[in-house]
């Protein structure tokens, strides 16, 4: 009986001892805005090829109001042809980007405002908003990958609406996607934080 | 003999005298008829409507033209004419006890007609306003306002208000502005119109006499119908369009009760191109007796809605503010929309066609005492032809201190109102500290009372002196269920608080931070101006906009 007891105490030590080993294990990521390229997947990168990079954000539980963007690009394998800001987030534009300059220097650059801000609440949801702009490139050389030429560079800057101005930390990401018609992702319901829910429908 | 035939190219408008309606709730009958449709011309404009509420004596009727149109600067009262009911109204420079006053801003886009102090609108009443060489009766006018310089279609948005300008009904509809086109050997369109959205269909409720047949064509074209089947174009009997239009729109009268109707429809584009077969629109009519599903709103297949026009959205907005509040709806930091919550703060909106796109709808409220709360901000994107529903919104609540600067030990009452018999939770956190540690942050509760109004006397014995207190609550009715935090205030300790930000951030001193203050800041950008720089670290950057952005009040 006694021995059956230390075995238990024993064994109680050692579970507690794996959950402490295995919680140093998970890395400890603090919240940061996530800026993502996202292009759709391609096995190679052909010239006269178009690719399409999507530059979205996503405050995590931040809300946002000011976001300075700058993009590296290699000129040798790609050209900017144009931007689309349609479907951006963005009530104002500071800097818009100049094609012709980014062209030269290799370097797309923006900087865009939501006034009372951007709190990503509705990501993942079909109310999602989180575009801030559409690249539109030409490929003039082939190449592999496209994270060897085509980067966030380390000036991009968040702004918090928090009413001091103070930055965000900013952690980027690239994305690869295989969009296909995703029109009836379009419709649902659901619940959010604080019991707010949304729900869209055919009308 | 190419070249010669295409030598005798010739221009010709087809596009004089085009309206083009999209149905729309509120007002109802809505349309802008121009003279002419290419771009970058003047053209007059006749507005109709029909008001759904009436409009009181001294109330505005408001029209809001897309920022691509062009108002002449001299454009005034001359240029226009007001018809109510079939009867001319005066209309002068200012408002008089029988003359209503035509304010126009170019820079805006809006033309306001102030209704005269004896004048007002029933409900059901038609309402025609003439703008441009049109307008006769008083003067004939000699100014027009200009078409957007490229093709598309564009919204003119019509609203009624009282005296108050609290909004009592709106519509929208879009106008399209289209090249002259030209024809040779090769039309420029061979291809008949294509139609779509064909309603009423199903099953229609028991005692239905009327309802409006309707359907939408993918260019501007005259539709007629016939109930007998195969019937050219030319010889079905009964019209639908008059006019060159992309929605079409019809009353059916005299349905009966159990009956079948079938109805088919042809429609012919301005280059005569004909469909040369027909689009069926039918329904029924419920049975006596016959069980339907419901309640509920109509489905696709039910009741005599108008079909939603294609492009737009309609947003609805649900939740809770303060007890019979002033609520306003900024969409992309402009105001958009007022309305008033009940004795329990509760509120409901819809915003009708709201053209598809990626927007951010802030939600602010007024308490009692005029204090506003932080703006709740949502931006979502809109497809078309959807209604989007955001309920549970809490606007957080107002907050205000009986003084900014106490000394250590004294108390200090924080009051404000928030949503009636909400819990009430205020904190009050070091000042400077983004995430100070919990053990520092000083918490107290209440309880809103039935007209949402809550205070706290607080011991400032808990907090540390010669310091500055950020003061911040939330209401909440559960754990699930409750605010963001409300505006923050400071409260110095035995100190001078630190300057309010917000009220540094108002440029111009109109009590409202807005794009009148960003142009400011603009100006000022990158120079060290006193003014400009809202947190005063020597220069107007990026930060400070930040701090606008927060403040913004639209």
């Amino acid at each position: 009986m006694k021995e059956n007891s230390k075995f238990k105490m024993q064994n109680s030590k050692l579970k507690f001892l794996l959950i402490v080993f295995f919680l140093f294990l998970i890395p400890f990521e603090g919240e940061a805005t996530i800026l993502s390229l996202e292009s759709k997947e391609k096995s190679q990168y052909l010239t006269e090829e178009e690719i399409i990079a999507k530059i979205k954000i996503d405050p995590e539980k931040e809300t946002i109001n000011l976001t300075r963007i700058e993009i590296d690009f290699d000129n040798q394998f790609l050209e900017l042809r144009e931007f689309n800001k349609d479907f951006s987030i963005f009530t104002f534009w500071l800097k818009e980007i100049d094609v012709a300059k980014a062209n030269q220097t290799g370097k797309i650059s923006f900087v865009g405002a939501i006034p009372n801000g951007f709190q990503g609440i509705f990501l993942k949801t079909a109310l999602e908003a989180n575009l801030l702009v559409e690249l539109s490139f030409k490929i003039k050389k082939p190449f592999l990958k496209l994270s060897e030429v085509l980067q966030f560079s380390d000036n991009c800057q968040v702004f918090l609406n928090d009413g001091w101005g103070r930055e965000d930390e900013v952690k980027k990401e690239m994305k690869f996607s295989n969009e296909e018609n995703q029109e009836n992702l379009f419709l649902g319901s659901g619940i959010l934080y604080n019991g707010i829910s949304w729900k869209v429908e055919r009308i | 003999m190419v070249k010669r035939i295409f030598s005798f190219f010739l221009a010709i408008i087809l596009t004089f005298f085009l309206n083009f309606v999209f149905a729309s709730s509120g007002l109802m009958q809505n349309s802008d008829t121009i003279s002419l449709s290419w771009p970058n011309n003047g053209s007059n404009h006749t507005i109709a409507f029909t008001t759904n509420s009436p409009v009181p004596a001294a109330g505005k009727i408001e029209i809001e033209f897309a920022p691509e149109f062009t108002i002449p600067d001299d454009l005034n009262w001359t240029d226009l004419d007001l018809n109510i009911a079939g009867t001319e109204r005066e209309l002068g420079e200012t408002v008089g006890s029988n003359q209503s006053g035509v304010e126009v801003s170019p820079s805006l886009k809006k033309i306001i007609i102030h209704l005269a102090q004896n004048l007002s609108i029933n409900s059901q009443t038609p309402v025609v306003i003439k703008i441009g060489q049109n307008a006769t009766y008083q003067n004939v006018g000699d100014k027009q306002i200009v078409n957007p310089a490229s093709e598309g279609s564009y919204a003119v948005n019509f609203r009624t208000l009282d005296q108050s300008s609290n909004l009592i009904d709106r519509s929208q509809v879009k106008v399209a502005i289209v090249n002259p086109v030209s024809v040779g050997v090769m039309p420029h369109d061979i291809y008949p119109p294509v139609r779509y959205g064909g309603r009423p269909s199903g099953v229609l409720a028991l005692g239905t006499t009327i309802t409006q047949l309707s359907l939408y064509t993918h260019e501007p074209a005259l539709c007629k119908y016939d109930t007998i089947a195969n019937i050219s174009y030319q010889n079905m009997r009964y019209t639908i369009t008059t006019n060159y239009n992309t929605y079409h729109a019809t009353m059916i009268t005299g349905l009966q009760n159990g009956m079948a109707y079938t109805f088919y429809i042809r429609c012919v584009d301005a280059n005569n191109n004909a469909n040369t077969d027909d689009y069926i629109i039918s329904f029924s009519i419920q049975s006596p007796g016959e069980v339907r599903p419901g309640p509920g709103p109509a489905g696709p297949g039910g009741g005599t809605y108008p079909p939603y026009p294609p492009d737009t959205a309609e947003v609805v907005f649900q939740g809770f503010a303060y007890y019979l509040s002033d609520i306003t709806i900024l969409k992309d930091g402009k105001i958009f929309q007022n309305l008033k919550s009940n004795d329990k703060g509760e509120f409901l909106t819809t915003l009708s066609n709201v053209v598809k796109g990626v927007y951010t709808f802030g939600l602010k409220a007024k308490d009692s005492a005029g204090r506003e709360s932080i703006t709740y901000s949502v931006t979502i994107t809109l497809r078309p032809e959807t209604r989007n529903t955001i309920s549970g919104i809490f606007i957080p609540p107002t907050i205000q201190l009986s003084t900014n600067q106490v000394s250590p030990g004294d108390k200090v009452d924080v009051f404000g109102e928030a949503t009636p018999k909400s819990f009430v939770e205020i904190q009050f956190l070091p000042s400077g500290q983004a995430k100070p540690p919990e053990s520092e942050i000083k918490k107290a509760t209440t309880t809103a009372d039935l007209m949402g109004k809550w205070k706290i006397t607080f011991d400032t014995s808990f907090l540390k002196a010669q310091k500055t207190y950020a003061v911040k609550a939330r209401d909440f009715f559960s754990a699930k269920e409750g605010s963001d935090f409300s505006k923050v205030l400071y409260l110095g300790v035995g100190v001078a608080p630190t300057l309010p930000l917000c009220a540094r951030s108002d440029l111009n001193k109109d009590s409202k931070v807005n794009l009148t203050d960003f142009s400011i800041l603009l100006y000022w950008w990158n120079t060290a101006n006193e003014t400009a720089d809202i947190n005063m670290d020597g220069k107007v950057n990026l930060t400070d906009f930040s701090i606008m952005l927060y403040c913004w009040t639209g």
